[in-house]
């Protein structure tokens, strides 16, 4: 239905998109991964039409949105990481601008806000300005607004980013029935991976502009099939400590995390009495240490050196 | 574009520190200014500066020596003869109204030129003197023998200038004034005479382009002139406003969401237009209106006067609109922070230069030069020549004027405005 080919965007000689290929079928909801600076943004505002791409197409069944904006505009509802909404507006006032400029008539425009609104769950208060809104609430609008025209495609970037539990609950959803129950394709762009895992088949991973990964969740899992993870909880720990666990023979990645260090290991290697040792050597107190499969977050940490939220 | 329009003026009549703010402070900077500086604009001849040229036809002598011969030929009793002629020796007009202009209180504010009529001319032409007083042949004789007499229609001095400003204004008001007490006292002197020396109304030099006639000017009060400078600058703030809300349109991705809609940008654009028009106007209006009914600003003044000032008032809010429009695009042009500091310096320029914080006659000359071809001097400019001379003539030329300024910074706006419906 939609696909960019070897799409590439520079802003004064750098390049922030590299090369992306990528498609969604109909009906489908597809994840688009990577930290901040990754290129998500930028390829979707050339997916959306509204960024020329310095090279590369974006072709919506088969016909260049480049050379043809409206075609994708029609069929395309894009939820921005930004609260694209007026403050000093209800949420009444903010879908019914929207809608107007999407040059719905009164009858229908009417009742298309009142299912929109229905469907992020926030009905009951239509007649309160934006400004006065929580951040979830703000964007559950946000997505409303983007959903007025009926779009067979909708692209949301980061739609959960800095909001309440309950909110997140509710837009994951709202993605979850827009996909299931009305059939429409999703692109959606997070650096939650459980988020990704959750609503989307496939996903594509992007790093420095480009896409380094793609596949369903089990493809993408198979990177790491021939690897554990490692999770040690440590009391105190130094940088030499680090280096010495970092020099054995089947680690091959090491991460800090909140608690101690996550180890990337060779499958089935008996590298623990190593670690244990070290630690005493080092006067490290080891409380806690845990074994398992490789996650999509470690297939990320794998493939790119960093966390999705670095 | 109704959607725009509607949610322009949602957005702006929502923003209650903002309208509290066009409102509310030059209300207070009118009543502060008009109180503290109450007499700059009434009565300006300390600060007031003007160049001057008297081109005198006349010759005192003859005319005197003329009404002498004049009075043996009618046959007058010797004794009424020399009655009359005594009082036209002991009060010759030209040397009075000499004596008046060359006044040391005049002279503080007029600086005198005596030269013939060619050299006059090319001087108001090239602008090295503002203002000619013109005594014609036979002036004293005329004078005297419609005065005295009472025969003939007597004689005109005339005013000549192409520069409707306050100094001219006064230097009318006192050629006036002369010719009132002259009357008065000649008919006293001699029972029965009638009012001879009139102003004369006409353009006397019809060859030079742009000759004005300077007709019954009403005196300017200071609170009228604030009213009207900082109103208008407060209007032009409507338009950086509106240029305020845009960049929030444009940093929170609004405005994209709008171009996705496949609306033209321009509708866009003319959304903010015409609500910057719209709220213009309604700040403008309560401004005045407010000012009007505390101030008593206008009393007892005509239904065409509140005619051509609503027009003018309009014309005034269309240069904000049109502002709107370009600080707008230039918010999508460049950089907010520096499109928002040259909005704010082009204000602050304009606004000195036309006049809006100060009477442009504080000026320096430099400065003054400049006030009409800055939108809001012009508009100014027109408004003082409305409330003084009520002339439609000199307002539909300030209203052409400034419809030019709106065409050319509209047509500016749509060309800097990206068109491409991408971002």
């Amino acid at each position: 239905m939609l696909e960019t080919v070897e799409l590439s965007k520079s802003f004064k000689g750098k390049t922030v998109v590299d090369g992306v290929s990528l498609y969604l079928d109909q009906g489908e909801s597809v994840g688009l991964l990577g930290p901040n600076g990754a290129g998500k943004s930028t390829t979707i505002s050339m997916i959306s039409s509204l960024l020329a791409p310095t090279h590369g197409d974006v072709l919506l069944r088969g016909k260049s949105v480049i050379k043809h904006p409206q075609h994708i505009r029609r069929v395309l509802g894009v939820v921005p990481q930004e609260i694209a909404l007026y403050e000093e507006l209800s949420a009444y006032e903010n879908l019914q601008f929207f809608g107007r400029i999407y040059k719905l008539k009164k009858p229908a425009l009417e009742s298309k806000i009142q299912e929109v609104l229905e469907i992020v769950g926030l009905r009951e208060r239509q007649k309160e300005l934006i400004k006065t809104f929580s951040g979830g609430m703000k964007r559950r609008i946000n997505i409303a607004a983007a959903l007025l025209h009926n779009p067979q495609i909708v692209i949301m970037d980061e739609p959960t980013v800095g909001i309440d539990p309950q909110s997140r609950n509710h837009i994951l959803d709202t993605v979850r029935y827009l996909n299931l129950e009305k059939g429409t394709t999703v692109l959606y762009t997070s650096h939650y991976m459980e988020e990704v895992e959750q609503l989307c088949k496939r996903m594509y991973i992007m790093d420095h502009g480009k896409v380094i990964a793609s596949g369903t969740k089990e493809e993408l899992g198979r990177i790491l099939s021939s690897e554990d993870t490692i999770l040690l909880q440590l009391d105190a720990y130094d940088d030499a400590f680090i280096e010495e666990i970092r020099s054995l023979d089947p680690v091959r990645q090491v991460e800090r995390t909140d608690q101690g260090l996550k180890l990337i290991i060779a499958k089935q290697s008996r590298v623990l009495s190593s670690i244990v040792q070290s630690a005493e050597r080092h006067s490290v107190q080891l409380i806690n240490m845990h074994v398992h499969t490789p996650s999509l977050e470690d297939v990320f940490l794998h493939l790119t050196g960093r966390t999705l939220r670095d | 574009m109704r959607a725009f329009l509607k949610k322009d003026v949602l957005v702006y009549w929502r923003d209650r520190k903002q309208n509290i703010f066009s409102l509310v402070i030059p209300l207070i900077l009118i009543v502060v200014l008009g109180l503290l500086l109450p007499n700059w604009i009434e009565n300006p001849t300390s600060t007031l500066q003007l160049k001057a040229a008297m081109v005198v036809h006349d010759n005192e002598a003859a005319g005197l020596e003329q009404f002498q011969s004049s009075l043996k030929s009618r046959g007058l009793p010797d004794e009424e003869a020399a009655v009359l002629f005594e009082l036209a020796a002991h009060s010759p007009p030209v040397s009075l109204l000499n004596d008046m202009l060359k006044s040391d209180q005049i002279i503080s504010m007029v600086e005198w030129v005596e030269l013939d009529e060619e050299a006059a001319l090319r001087r108001l032409q090239s602008g090295e003197i503002q203002a000619i007083v013109t005594l014609p042949e036979d002036f004293t004789l005329h004078i005297l023998n419609k005065t005295l007499l009472d025969e003939g229609n007597g004689a005109a001095i005339s005013l000549t200038s192409d520069d409707p400003s306050i100094e001219v204004g006064v230097l009318q008001g006192i050629i006036e004034g002369f010719t009132q007490q002259f009357n008065a006292s000649s008919a006293i002197a001699h029972a029965g005479t009638h009012s001879a020396v009139t102003l004369n109304q006409e353009a006397v030099l019809p060859s030079i382009g742009g000759v004005e006639t300077i007709e019954g000017v009403r005196v300017l009060t200071s609170f009228q002139y604030f009213t009207l400078a900082v109103g208008a600058m407060f209007a032009m703030y409507v338009a950086a406003n509106s240029a305020n809300k845009a960049i929030t349109e444009k940093r929170e991705h609004v405005f994209q969401r709008i171009l996705l809609s496949g609306s033209h940008p321009l509708t866009y654009l003319a959304g903010k237009i015409v609500a910057t028009l719209m709220m213009s106007l309604l700040q403008l209006t309560l401004v005045i209106l407010i000012c009007h009914f505390v101030l008593d600003l206008f009393p007892g003044y005509s239904l065409e006067f509140w005619l051509g000032f609503s027009l003018l008032m309009m014309m005034m809010c269309l240069i904000v609109a049109a502002l709107g429009g370009l600080f707008t695009a230039a918010m999508f042009r460049m950089n907010a922070n520096t499109a928002n500091a040259i909005i704010q310096a082009l204000l602050l320029i304009i606004g000195v230069i036309g006049g809006n914080f100060a009477p442009i006659y504080i000026l320096p000359d430099a400065v003054q030069q400049l006030w009409e071809w800055t939108p809001n001097g012009l508009w100014l400019s027109t408004m003082i020549q409305w409330i003084q001379q009520e002339s439609w003539e000199a307002a539909i030329n300030g209203m052409l004027g400034l419809s030019a300024f709106i065409i050319a910074i509209i047509a500016l706006s749509v060309w800097t405005f990206p068109k491409r419906g991408r971002i």
